[in-house]
């Protein structure tokens, strides 16, 4: 499997904040990666940072899409990617649509700013919709946002994001704002379309819960920096972060009591006053004097300093 | 939709009558006679009391309600004690004066205030968005007929400009069709008479136009700049729609929405105020009328103007919510709902 | 869901955040400062006699002995400016206030009258508000003859409507809040429940609203002034001055453009006055200057 994209050393400052400090990712054609953190991690923001939609951020290191640099780029070069090879679905459905435009306008709009024909494009959105498990879809392209139901509108978002077949989905939290047995319908529907399509996918999530029966890769961030990255079944069953080991332990599971859940104590570091060295070492149970000095490398799957790397 | 059309139309209506009802018991607080008024200041006690009865002022006040609603229907506005014509033939002939001003006031406000929102809001807290925010509320404050006599002044009188006084230069002659002078000029075949028309129209336009453009840009830069940082137009940019696309497809619609009823309110302010506007530009119009109809004590004649202009702003609010309708559909559904 | 919007497009802001300016704030507190000073003091200050015409004396240009020419009437123009500080924002305080204080007794009543005293006195504010202001305000003024008297009147009934529909919507919001609830419950009449609990909580949106209103009262009682049911001569009042001034003001420009600059000054810092009393009221509507 080939690289589709790469990130590497991407820093992403907001005035004189740092939001994501060091980033690194690598996705391949096909692959579905999650990207969890708590709010303020920075995963947004370097989901984000891929197509340049912020506009008063600065970005510094590499993003490259097939080898081709999107980071300095001509906005003009970059517009071709943005909806025709990179697909993004956002977190909040009903705030992610044109209130004053039928949404199948809205789903075509990808095709008909790159010359498609009305009727095809229309026709197009229309299988789109169908594909996404939404009845009758030929009447639903004249619906205004708001005379659909929460989960029917993130199904066209994701319609939406898809319909120009990208080879890269960005979904942004795009389970958070619906609620429980919605989340795991979407959440299907984003996992199938991406099979049938054999496309990447970056998930971002706070909520590693979901991501277990998903992905096929989770890198967790913490603070703007990557601090493990392995595929699903090693990370769960044996994290070596403290971090990711403090995340899973909060995490329900079947077969094991309530009592067994334990919170993470102290308070997430902002991107405004992270601390020095190890980012989480106020937090760590197991930190050492050199995790509030020293920032750890990312070393094979995690950053941390006490984890021993294996020679190879 | 029906239902809401025939709810807005009733409730049109009663704030007609309700405006009529106004104006009746303003007449009724009048000092003095009304009949001594309405005959006018020469008036021979035989034509008082011609009127008294014309006007039945014997009767009681239900009574003398109910037929001044009747004279109202029938375009019965009383008669001008300063013209000693009917107030409707004279509100009738000016009009078309009055409407062209209007209409070109109009034009020139939106038109402006949209320009220079869009040029601003793209790069909000620029210089020139400053500098025109700072502007804005400053022509909000300005007492129109002083701005109109500056202007005069500056524009006409010492630059030289553009005309200052009147509908037409002296020497130019155009004859009566529609009563607007411009369009006489083209159904004449004229266009040196419409361009000169024209460029009587503009200081008393821009007077008008003025505050009502500030009001107008201030509504439209900050919905613009509020839907420009709305979530669907991060999305519209992450399908690859380009700035501009952004702009005239999504954020141009979505600010209109609330400029729309301003600029409805806007066009009954605009037509209130002619009145300290056209006077000063030596124009014959409803406004000129209403200031000499006071000044004069001509009271039918103001109440007639004033019942005009209030006609004209309920209508245009009426037509706006219609407008609305079509613009936002969400404000159909929620309309259709409390129908 | 607007917690859940912000993240979205937290950065994808087109705008910085709004400075703020206290220097505005300042020059804006400074300027009332001296237009109060004026009306209050400006007699005492006038240099010259603002009423004395000296036809002698008529349109004279700026000189040591009158700093600002003299007006058509040979009257010291910067003593009348003086002394015109008194009429002109005094009528409008006073037309904010009896309008205001009429807005809120209309609201009460429809607030706790119940349904029809409600609907028909918010249906007659509806219909007074169909009417621009100045249409309105002129209909009165004529139906109660010329004066600045009869502008003022007519001015509150132009402006009291818009006052008791905010009211109205602001009292009963105050009337769901829980502590009024609370002294439902315990059997507190409806007079006492509205001068003690309601009215008190509904002030300050009303008051803000009323410093709104200063400027655009000024501007229409210019304006009635100008067509002449405002104001009359020989009174000083700016609009008054700044309709007879200005057609000589190819003779005494100074005296022309004054009063009318005044009066928009006085209007854009009572404007900008009430902004600012707002934004204190309520930080997120910070928006710079509007």
């Amino acid at each position: 499997m080939s690289a589709l994209l790469e990130i590497r050393d991407l820093t992403v400052d907001a005035g004189d904040v740092r939001l994501v400090d060091g980033m690194n990712l690598t996705l391949r054609r096909g692959e579905f990666l999650a990207l969890v953190g708590e709010s303020g991690s920075g995963k947004s923001v370097t989901a984000r940072a891929i197509t340049r939609l912020d506009r008063r951020t600065r970005l510094a290191g590499s993003i490259r899409m097939d080898g081709a640099e999107l980071l300095t780029m001509p906005e003009s070069e970059l517009r071709a990617y943005r909806g025709a090879r990179i697909g993004m679905v956002f977190q909040d459905p009903l705030s992610s649509f044109n209130p004053v435009q039928p949404i199948g306008r809205q789903i075509a709009e990808p095709l008909l700013i790159r010359g498609v024909g009305r009727a095809a494009a229309r026709k197009k959105a229309e299988e789109m919709l169908g594909e996404m498990g939404i009845t009758r879809p030929g009447e639903r392209l004249t619906a205004y946002p708001h005379e659909l139901s929460g989960g029917m509108r993130q199904r066209a978002a994701i319609a939406m994001a898809l319909i120009a077949e990208p080879e890269l989905l960005i979904a942004d939290e795009p389970t958070t704002a619906l609620d429980v047995r919605m989340q795991a319908k979407v959440l299907k529907l984003i996992r199938e379309a991406a099979t049938a399509r054999h496309l990447a996918v970056l998930f971002i999530t706070h909520d590693l819960g979901i991501v277990a029966g998903n992905a096929d890769r989770v890198c967790v961030m913490y603070s703007g920096r990557p601090v493990e990255e392995n595929d699903v079944r090693t990370l769960f069953r044996a994290p070596v972060h403290p971090y990711t080991r403090d995340l899973l332990a909060a995490v329900p599971r079947l077969g094991r009591g309530v009592g067994s859940l334990t919170a993470i104590p102290g308070v997430a570091a902002t991107p405004a006053n992270r601390p020095a060295g190890c980012a989480y070492h106020p937090r760590c149970a197991v930190a050492v004097q050199r995790c509030a000095t020293q920032v750890p490398a990312f070393e094979a799957r995690a950053a941390c300093h006490l984890v021993e790397v294996p020679a190879r | 939709m029906r239902r809401f059309l025939l709810g807005r139309t009733l409730s049109t209506a009663v704030t007609l009558v309700g405006l009529a009802t106004a104006v009746f018991f303003l007449m009724k607080l009048l000092p003095g006679d009304q009949a001594t008024m309405a005959a006018g200041r020469n008036a021979s006690p035989e034509q008082i009391a011609l009127f008294r009865e014309r006007l039945g002022l014997d009767e009681p006040l239900p009574v003398q309600y109910l037929s001044y609603l009747g004279r109202l229907l029938h375009g019965d506005f009383g008669q001008s004690a300063v013209t000693l014509q009917p107030v409707v033939t004279d509100l009738r002939n000016l009009m078309p004066s009055t409407v062209e001003l209007v209409v070109v006031a109009t034009v020139l406000s939106i038109a402006g205030a949209v320009l220079l929102a869009l040029v601003t809001a793209t790069r909000a807290q620029g210089r020139a968005d400053t500098a025109l925010r700072v502007a804005a509320v400053a022509a909000g404050g300005i007492p129109v007929f002083w701005l109109a006599f500056l202007l005069q002044w500056l524009v006409g009188t010492e630059l030289r400009w553009l005309p200052v006084a009147g509908q037409l230069s002296t020497d130019t002659v155009v004859p009566v069709r529609t009563g607007f002078v411009t369009a006489d000029a083209l159904l004449a075949g004229d266009p040196a008479a419409f361009g000169d028309a024209l460029l009587h129209l503009v200081l008393p336009a821009i007077v008008l136009a003025l505050p009502a453009a500030a009001g107008l840009f201030r509504t439209l830069r900050a919905s613009m700049l509020s839907a420009l940082e709305s979530d669907y137009v991060a999305v519209a940019r992450a399908k690859g729609v380009s700035m501009r696309g952004v702009v005239t497809g999504h954020v141009l619609r979505n600010a209109a929405i609330p400029s729309v009823s301003l600029a409805g309110l806007q066009i009954g302010w605009t037509f209130a105020g002619v009145v300290l506007v056209e006077s000063v530009f030596g124009r014959q119009g409803i406004g000129s009328y209403l200031t000499t109809a006071v000044t004069q004590k001509d009271t039918q004649a103001v109440f007639g103007a004033v019942l005009l202009i209030g006609a004209i702003t309920v209508l245009v609010n009426f037509a706006v919510d219609c407008a609305q309708l079509g613009l936002d559909p969400r404000v159909r559904r929620a309309q259709l709902a409390a129908a | 869901m607007t917690a859940l919007t912000s993240p979205i497009t937290r950065l994808t802001r087109f705008t910085r955040r709004p400075a703020r300016r206290p220097w505005l704030d300042h020059l804006v507190l400074a300027v009332i400062g001296l237009l109060v000073l004026a009306a209050i003091f400006g007699p005492l200050l006038a240099p010259h006699d603002p009423y004395r015409s000296d036809p002698s004396l008529r349109l004279l240009g700026p000189s040591s002995q009158f700093w600002l020419g003299t007006d058509e009437e040979g009257r010291d123009v910067l003593s009348r400016l003086l002394v015109g500080a008194r009429p002109t924002l005094l009528s409008a305080l006073v037309v904010v206030l009896v309008s205001t204080a009429l807005g809120l007794l209309v609201a009460s009543v429809a607030a706790l009258g119940g349904r029809w005293a409600d609907e028909i006195l918010m249906r007659t504010c509806d219909i007074l508000l169909s009417l621009p202001g100045l249409m309105l305000a002129l209909a009165v003024a004529t139906a109660l003859g010329s004066g600045l008297t009869g502008a003022i009147i007519a001015l509150v009934v132009a402006m009291f409507p818009a006052t008791a529909r905010l009211a109205r919507g602001t009292i009963l919001r105050t009337l769901t809040t829980g502590y009024v609830e609370a002294a439902k419950v315990m059997g507190t009449s409806r007079v006492t429940l509205m001068l003690r609990h309601v009215l008190p909580n509904s002030l300050d949106e009303v008051l803000i609203n009323a410093t709104l209103q200063i400027g655009g009262v000024t501007l229409i009682l210019s304006g009635l002034s100008f067509i002449g049911v405002g104001a009359q001569p020989p009174s000083a009042e700016w609009g008054a001055m700044a309709s007879t001034a200005a057609r000589y003001v190819t003779v005494n420009w100074p005296a022309a453009i004054l009063p009318g600059l005044l009066i928009t000054i006085s209007v854009v810092a009572f404007g900008l006055l009430g902004d600012m009393l707002q934004v204190r009221r309520d930080p997120t509507l910070r928006k710079g200057l509007r």
